[in-house]
């Protein structure tokens, strides 16, 4: 059910601490409009007393059964989150014992159980949040990095709304230079009324481009960044995979949304978390055809993927010169095994772009990467025998060997893509991209002032250009993006 | 005079613009009373000002007032001598007429045309003070000891309450330069609570046209093509001889010596209290406010055939005499002019119009009517706009009907309105086509076919109804016809055409003047339509698509436009900046539209407020 149908006046319950993973406390929350007195059957300290914003001490009783001691606060409206009274307790954090107290109160008090950001939801509805703030907190609450924790910062605090404005003032100066032209054009003189309307047009797209420019860069590298490995089987793409994960991997364990096609691990590079993904188990190349499904995700798992491996052994390198690929960095494995000229490896380095590491064992020859140790899940670092024999560095053209470590090739190649793509201050809420490139789209339509333009149709586009800027600054709030936001936040926010 | 002749349906206190679209319009009601009552020294229905009727935005109001069977479209064009189309590039949505009047001629006519209706009488004398008696009359009592009845009152008062002139140092009350002035509004009106606040306004010298040097000036002549604004008056028919307007310039001489003279303006040294028009400032004001800009234009227009008088327009002044002299003496072809009246300023009481209902009706006290100047409006179309809004209404009221309100999405009287009754007006208010949201339908082409509707609710089924549904039927047919036929491909007059084209497809098309296709395949097929209802449904099919796209966006502005505001609890909010709590607090909106249209809130209350709202 869409959050803005769900009714306002039931008393819900949520988790917001605490109900996947084990913890040492966690934090349940009740929000609605009640007198603390109401819940006392289960409580073993009186509530009568209870001032607002102290903690408390208290056993939790079900039915002569202990539940826990914990610790609880009250909030009463409207100086609480929501604006309703709210009451946190702060039980165990076993999640048993969680589940076990969110059902105590649901069975004995009537309570309902909290949907996703329903807490968040009443706040808004209760004035305590704006949208745009809403906007903000879900950013900062699902982000992936530093950059979208950020930024969800400064739509909560509202700097990105200021930059905002700026368009909207530009924009009344458009409205205001256009009414001059057709109602006062006689009082200021026609050319200066025009000049005056064509100036503040071209201020306008000034302004809009550079937003629509924020808003149109690949907005998944900034908020998820993942990085993938990509290439034929038996190439070596899972040794690698582990080879980096075993020093990268990061604490963040779980990740939501992978497809059981594809592995995935957090990985942290300088103190930023990346998605890191090997495609291993699905086939990139034509010759082995899967099914269409399997085709379709790995190809939209391309296309979200800010940074992606190509490894390749060498004896497949004159295969893949025919395919048409798009990737940062390509790792020739099983270099011994062939060996090209420097000037083939130049200009297939030109061709994509990118650099090239050439990796063959080391020379005392323990052999190579076998199928054996495909495997997917930690593998020693020292099981991968590697030597990089070759690079190309597409910088500075250099080519020939190079001791850098291999980690460390790949660390700086990530985070110097990573940076590129953060530093142009990509504009990362899925609403705001959509609104800025309406009003760039409309902004583009509008007829050219040259000649005899019709400005009763000139006004006509700048009116609706006005609602979609208005709706970028959050004056109209179009009922789905509410319901759409909000299927984001997870439940007990 | 026995007591049933004093006895009236509608009575209308003023013979200005206002009271004279009231009154005929009122006096329409055939079963009806209609009493006018104008001071004696005042023609009716006089130009104190310019001397033109129409321009930008004002022309569609003059179209509309006639559509709805009104008489100032009628009487311009009688008494026009110098037709234009005003924004003539810039498409036909925002084209307007304008009507340069002789002034004792339109006067004139204005009186022959009232004094004819039978039920309407006019009377010449001041209004001393309106009272409320029994049975929800008003008793008017009027400076000759006698007194009137009437169960609808409608005040036109214009600038004569509480007036005051000023020239330079030297200032008298009265209501314009040759007459005298009536009480203050609150003495008139003693039952009623006013607003302190008083409005001013300002008319620019008159100067002598012999006195002038037209040779070495640019003349603009009337342009015969220009349409005539009655509905029912052929579009290029003119009924006086045409005469030129002469184009001239203030330079830097000119403003050098108002600027020096800051002190002597009564505008700017306190001597003038009264808020004046900021969309149609003085010649101080532009001096003052605009010190980058050294020449201003100047239209000098002759006020009629048979007078000596010329009106330059863009030069409103209240400077004393020896200035205005000095000053205008810099102008080129106006070396040696001599003043034929000097230029003045007037304050005046004004209503507060958020009192108001959309019938213009005070929102307590049943009958009572106010309209024109008195409502802080500048401008002859608006005071006739209001004047027909509320002698219509005075009369449905009179009658026991219903009132008729006019929407601000069909037509600019509407807009106007809703402007004037939806929040307190800090200026004096003028109609202009960026007040509406809907310019690109409020067409001055289309205004018979926008106002068919209220003038049918009206229901007074008279010659003017009968000729008007012949017209609306012309209209009618010819939309139909227009989808039905198209231009096979032997005709190359619009280029080679690759398949046979639907007219109303190269209607749209830029290249084309919509209207000269449609009246040449009109005439290919043979059949005759009146000229106005072509130009209609041609402009109407240019413009189908870019409307209905318009109202689409728009309708989910609607949604949030119409959800109530408290305003009380906006003042308390202090996420509010306290500039903007201070606007709330003055302007008191209902609803998110209303507080959208007070000036001076900035974009980030509104989001709150509509965050609030949603």
């Amino acid at each position: 059910m869409a959050i803005s149908n769900s009714s306002q006046n039931d008393i819900i319950i949520g988790c917001s601490s605490g109900s996947i993973a084990n913890s040492a406390i966690s934090v349940v929350r009740i929000s609605g409009f009640f007198s603390l007195e109401k819940f006392q059957t289960i409580f073993f300290r009186p509530l009568s007393n209870v001032a607002p914003r102290k903690m408390y001490l208290s056993r939790i009783i079900d039915n002569g059964i202990i539940l826990d001691d914990l610790l609880f606060c009250f909030f009463q409206s409207p100086n609480s989150y929501s604006g309703e009274d709210i009451l946190e307790l702060y039980p165990h954090g076993n999640v048993l014992n969680v589940r076990r107290i969110i059902s105590a109160f649901i069975k004995n008090f009537g309570l309902r159980q909290a949907g996703p950001g329903e807490f968040t939801f009443r706040a808004l509805n209760n004035k305590k949040l704006s949208f745009s703030q809403v906007e903000g907190l879900e950013l900062l609450l699902n982000a992936n990095s530093h950059f979208a924790f950020n930024q969800g910062l400064q739509i909560l605090n509202g700097d990105l709304f200021r930059s905002y404005r700026k368009l909207y003032d530009e924009f009344i100066a458009i409205k205001s230079a256009l009414n001059l032209l057709i109602d006062f054009s006689e009082d200021v003189g026609e050319l200066e009324a025009k000049s005056l309307l064509a100036i503040s047009m071209r201020n306008f797209g000034v302004v809009i481009s550079d937003l629509y420019h924020r808003a149109s860069i690949q907005a998944p590298a900034a908020r998820v960044p993942r990085i993938l490995i990509f290439g034929p089987t038996n190439a070596g793409k899972s040794t690698f995979f582990n080879f980096i994960l075993s020093e990268n991997r990061s604490i963040v364990s779980s990740i939501a949304g992978t497809t059981r096609d594809f592995i995935s691990e957090n990985i942290e590079i300088d103190g930023d978390l990346f998605i890191f993904t090997d495609s291993a188990g699905v086939r990139d190349f034509a010759e082995n055809v899967i099914e269409e499904e399997g085709i379709r995700r790995s190809q939209s798992l391309l296309r979200d993927s800010f940074f992606k491996i190509l490894v390749l052994s060498a004896l497949d390198i004159e295969a893949a010169f025919c395919e048409s690929f798009d990737f940062d960095l390509l790792l020739v494995t099983h270099y011994e095994l062939h060996s090209f000229s420097n000037t083939q490896l130049m200009a297939f380095s030109q061709r994509y772009e990118c650099p090239i590491l050439l990796i063959g064992p080391i020379q005392n020859g323990l052999g190579s990467i076998g199928p054996d140790q495909q495997i997917s899940g930690p593998i020693e670092p020292a099981l991968f025998n590697y030597k990089i024999l070759g690079a190309v560095n597409l910088r500075d053209g250099s080519i020939g060997p190079d001791n850098s470590d291999l980690r460390r090739v790949f660390n700086e190649l990530v985070i110097s893509k990573y940076r590129s793509i953060v530093d142009k201050n990509p504009i990362l809420v899925d609403r705001h991209k959509y609104v800025i490139s309406a009003i760039y789209d409309r902004y583009i339509s509008l007829p050219s002032l040259d000649g005899c333009t019709d400005l009763g149709i000139l006004s006509n586009n700048i009116e609706s250009l006005g609602i979609v800027v208005s709706e970028l600054i959050g004056v109209v709030i179009p009922e789905d993006s509410l319901d759409l936001i909000f299927s984001k936040f997870c439940i007990g926010k | 005079m026995s007591a049933l002749l004093n006895h009236f349906d509608v009575c209308i206190i003023g013979g200005g613009h206002a009271g004279v679209e009231a009154a005929w319009m009122a006096s329409q009601f055939s079963e009806l009373r209609i009493c006018l009552l104008s001071f004696p020294e005042v023609p009716i229905a006089s130009a104190p000002c310019n001397s033109s009727i129409g321009g930008v935005g004002k022309g569609q109001v003059v179209r509309e007032l006639d559509a709805m069977g009104g008489l100032m479209g009628i009487l311009a064009d009688r008494a026009g001598i110098h037709f234009r189309t005003l924004n003539e590039s810039k498409g036909f949505a925002v084209q307007s007429t304008r009507v340069q009047i002789d002034k004792e001629l339109y006067s004139q006519y204005a009186y022959q045309t009232l004094v004819g209706i039978p039920g309407f009488s006019l009377r010449y004398c001041a209004v001393q003070s309106i009272e409320r008696s029994a049975n929800d009359v008003f008793q008017i009592f009027l400076s000759d000891h006698e007194s009137l009845f009437a169960r609808c009152v409608v005040v036109t008062a214009g600038t004569f309450l509480g007036g005051l002139l000023h020239t330079g140092p030297e200032s008298w009350s009265g209501g314009r330069y040759d007459c005298q002035s009536s009480a203050g509004l609150q003495k008139v009106v003693p039952f009623l609570r006013f607003r302190d606040i008083r409005f001013k306004t300002g008319t620019p010298p008159r100067l002598q046209r012999s006195s002038i040097d037209f040779t070495s000036l640019v003349p603009q002549h009337s342009d015969s093509l220009a349409s005539a604004f009655h509905l029912f008056t052929p579009g290029r028919a003119r009924n006086l001889p045409q005469i030129a307007c002469y184009l001239t310039r203030t330079n830097e001489k000119t403003l050098s010596i108002i600027r020096e003279n800051k002190h002597r303006s009564p505008l700017f040294n306190g001597q003038i209290v009264g808020i004046g028009p900021r969309y149609c400032p003085s010649l101080e004001d532009k001096a003052f406010r605009y010190l980058d800009r050294d020449s201003h234009q100047i239209f000098l227009e002759p006020e009629g055939l048979s007078t000596e008088s010329i009106y330059p327009s863009g030069i409103s002044t209240s400077l004393p005499k020896d200035v205005q002299e000095s000053f205008l003496r810099t102008i080129s072809g106006l070396e040696a002019v001599e003043i034929f009246q000097y230029g003045y300023a007037v304050e005046y009481d004004v209503v507060d119009t958020s009192t108001l209902n959309h019938g213009l009706e005070h929102r307590e006290i049943s009958g009572l009517f106010f309209a024109g100047q008195i409502n802080g409006t500048s401008g002859y179309e608006e005071a006739a706009g209001q004047g027909l809004v509320a002698g219509l209404n005075a009369a449905l009221r009179a009658q026991k009907r219903e009132l008729i309100f006019f929407d601000r999405a069909d037509s600019y009287i509407g807009v106007m309105i809703d402007d004037l009754v939806s929040s307190q007006r800090d200026e004096p208010y003028r109609l202009f086509t960026a007040r509406s949201e809907n310019r690109l339908f409020l067409r001055e082409d289309n205004a018979f076919i926008r106002m068919s509707k209220y003038r049918r609710q009206i229901k007074l089924n008279n010659s003017f109804d009968f000729r008007l549904n012949g017209l609306l039927d012309e209209f009618e047919f010819l939309e139909s016809l227009v989808h039905k036929i198209s231009i096979s491909r032997e005709i190359s007059d619009y280029g080679i055409l690759d398949a046979p084209l639907g007219i109303s497809d190269l209607l749209k098309r830029p290249e084309f003047n919509p209207i000269k296709v449609l009246q040449d395949e009109i005439n290919r097929i043979g059949i005759s339509i009146s000229e106005r209802v072509v130009a209609a449904v041609a402009i109407m099919i240019k413009y189908e698509g870019h409307i209905s796209r318009d109202y689409e966006t728009n309708s989910r502005f609607a949604k949030l436009k119409v959800r109530a505001v408290d305003w009380k609890s906006l003042m308390m909010n202090k996420n509010i900046s306290y500039e903007c709590r201070q606007r709330i607090g003055k302007f008191m909106p209902e609803n998110f539209y209303q507080l959208q249209r007070i000036e001076g809130i900035r974009p980030a209350t509104l989001s709150y407020v509509a965050g609030l709202l949603t």
